[in-house]
């Protein structure tokens, strides 16, 4: 149980890049977080529409 | 429930059960039991952390509250997918470096055992105690509809629980999830197509929804400031927010599933991935209870969901007084029928005046509906005192048992008991872990082998199982189960927040202003639950609050040499 071998590649940083077509991580939060707001936009004008 | 039913339940019960078994095959140490030989890929691990989170409670009253509130419930969601980014970009990754069993292992490092331990219980009680509310809950909601006894139906699910996670552990839980999440949004899928097939013939989708926004159920998003109001927009990016960065952060039933990646990259595409599903998936549930209230409004629903306590009121003098409010609420059915018939109808044709006071119509007879359900609940709690007097809960099941053909009815069953499964394993794979790693290892047997680890986190599972079980039958004894469930999970977690976001934000803060910190912030929430009418929400917040700013206060009032002698 305790710190075996195949921790060595996590350490490395192996498969630390996020998938393409996302060239950084921050642009795949960024995505997250902009899915987010269009739901929300969609959900209000949902909300208007539908009162 | 019929004969086919059965074969559907039991058929699908038994195939997961057996898939569990097979993948059991290749966990035979410590490593693979606790971490689940981290190799599992990201879309089993988003699968295993959405599984874990949605609890039966999350199918039997996500549709009730759609049919009894309107969608606003999804803004609870909102803080969702910031907490996903900011766990995945700083969280995530010193769990990683650090390689941890346990989320509470870090703190030994960041701070000192005692801090850890701390943490570690305050997490082995609220998740004890939650465990067996998450197998009670639905057992006494199926048994009350179907007439199962409670104890066998709280005997098996604890069973099967206990089953897939001691012989599995991490890796066949995750495995087992993703085949019960498949289950459930299927299930759940079925139930949508075949209410809105059961609509009356002019009645499409469209207007349905119409007819439901007509009635104020539409009510997706509330940018109002309102403390009163539960759930706002501003409520799901504040409270909503402390709530999933501590439950995804700090509660090891979920750190346990993302932490059996493959690689750093797949837990943190686990984590985004439940990010991006998880609100579309709550929207979904929530739409399935909104089709049931507009099938409701074509078809006469029960004044009361609860049928049990009915017939407990009808054998009381007061038995009577609620007979005449059921004929009351068949009139205003008939007449909301009518208005909202004639709403359809000139939507249709395109009448927006005569569309218009249809609405008002059907709006006036809602609220007289509404007045009389209100009526009702107070005669129930007159006639049996102590009496459940919240039906949302029973809303569903009630129209899957009534309204859904033969088949599918035991497939709903099975997706509740589904849910009931895959969160209660996730539990009980993190108390055994937890009870393991942050106690038995650091103070009973250090240095033990493998072997005698594994076996003794199986042990403490079944335990633990046992403990949940026994909880469960105390939990009928508790007079509102969902609300305890909400509650119990929103007392502990700002506390345990707070000392993680002072070990990875705050590092000049020591362990012991922390330890204290965390103590006294657990003293206040209770005071706070115990003393005032705060909505639970807010506890994760105070309790986070009254950590960070207590610990720099203790941490600037201490001396430095007095920490490091």
């Amino acid at each position: 149980m305790a710190n075996p071998a195949a921790d060595a590649p996590r350490a490395a940083g192996e498969g630390e890049a996020p998938p393409a077509p996302f060239r950084s991580w921050r642009e795949l939060y960024a995505m997250v977080i902009a899915s987010l707001a269009l739901v929300v936009v969609v959900l209000a004008a949902l909300t208007r529409a539908y009162r | 429930m019929r004969a086919l039913d059965w074969v559907v339940l039991v058929g699908t019960l038994a195939a997961i059960v057996a898939y569990g078994a097979w993948k059991s095959r290749q966990v035979n140490d410590a490593e693979a039991w606790l971490r689940g030989g981290r190799d599992l890929r990201w879309w089993t691990i988003g699968l295993s952390i959405m599984a874990t989170q949605a609890s039966a409670v999350t199918f039997l009253s996500t549709p009730g509250q759609a049919y009894e509130d309107g969608m606003g419930f999804v803004q609870f969601y909102f803080g969702l997918p910031v907490a996903m980014v900011i766990l995945s970009a700083t969280i995530v990754p010193i769990y990683y470096r650090l390689k941890v069993y346990t989320a509470y292992e870090y703190l030994e490092g960041r701070f000192d055992r005692k801090t850890r331990l701390l943490t570690a219980l305050l997490f082995l009680v609220q998740r004890g105690l939650g465990a067996g509310l998450s197998i009670y809950a639905p057992a006494i909601i199926v048994s009350t509809v179907l007439g199962w006894p409670v104890g066998w139906t709280t005997l098996v699910i604890g069973t099967i629980v206990v089953g897939i996670t001691v012989s599995g552990g991490t890796k066949v839980v995750s495995q087992t999830q993703t085949w019960q999440m498949a289950v459930m949004l299927g299930g759940m899928a079925l139930a949508l197509v075949l209410v809105i097939r059961a609509l009356p013939a002019e009645v499409s989708t469209g207007q349905a929804v119409r007819v439901a926004g007509a009635l104020g159920k539409l009510n997706l998003v509330d940018f109002s400031p309102r403390l009163d109001t539960r759930y706002t927009f501003w409520s799901g990016m504040t409270g909503g927010l402390f709530v999933a960065l501590a439950y995804f952060g700090t509660d090891q039933s979920q750190v346990q599933r993302y932490l059996s990646g493959g690689t750093l990259a797949e837990s943190r595409l686990g984590l985004l991935m439940n990010g991006l599903v998880k609100i579309p998936m709550q929207l979904f549930i929530l739409f399935v209870g909104l089709m049931v209230f507009v099938f409701y409004q074509f078809h006469e629903p029960p004044l009361f969901f609860q049928r049990a306590t009915v017939e407990r009121v009808y054998a009381t003098p007061a038995g009577a007084e609620l007979r005449a409010l059921e004929v009351d609420h068949a009139r205003v059915f008939a007449e909301k029928r009518g208005a909202l018939e004639r709403l359809v109808a000139a939507s249709r044709r395109g009448d927006a005046d005569a569309e218009a006071r249809a609405k008002t119509e059907a709006q006036a007879a809602d609220g007289e509906d509404r007045a009389l359900r209100g009526k009702a609940r107070a005669v129930i709690a007159r006639a049996v005192p102590g009496a459940e007097t919240k039906d949302a809960d029973y809303v569903f099941i009630t129209y899957v048992t009534r309204h859904l053909p033969t088949g599918v009815v035991g497939l709903l069953i099975a997706v509740i008991l589904c849910a009931a499964i895959s969160s209660t394993a996730s539990a009980l794979n993190a108390l055994g872990s937890t009870t393991v790693v942050d106690f038995y290892k650091t103070t009973v047997r250090p240095a033990a082998s493998d072997r005698h680890y594994l076996v003794a986190a199986k042990l403490f599972t079944v335990v633990w199982g046992a403990i949940a079980m026994a909880f469960a039958a105390f939990a009928a004894q508790l007079d509102n189960l969902i609300q305890a469930v909400n509650i119990l999970g929103s007392v502990f977690y700002g506390p345990t927040l707070g000392v993680f976001l002072v070990g990875f934000f705050l590092p000049r803060v020591r362990g012991t202003p922390v330890f204290w910190a965390a103590i006294a912030a657990q003293g206040a929430v209770f005071a706070v639950f115990a003393l005032s009418s705060i909505g639970f929400l807010w506890y994760n917040v105070i309790g986070c609050a009254i950590v960070v700013v207590l610990a720099l206060a203790l941490d600037a009032a201490a001396p430095r040499a007095a920490e490091t002698a």
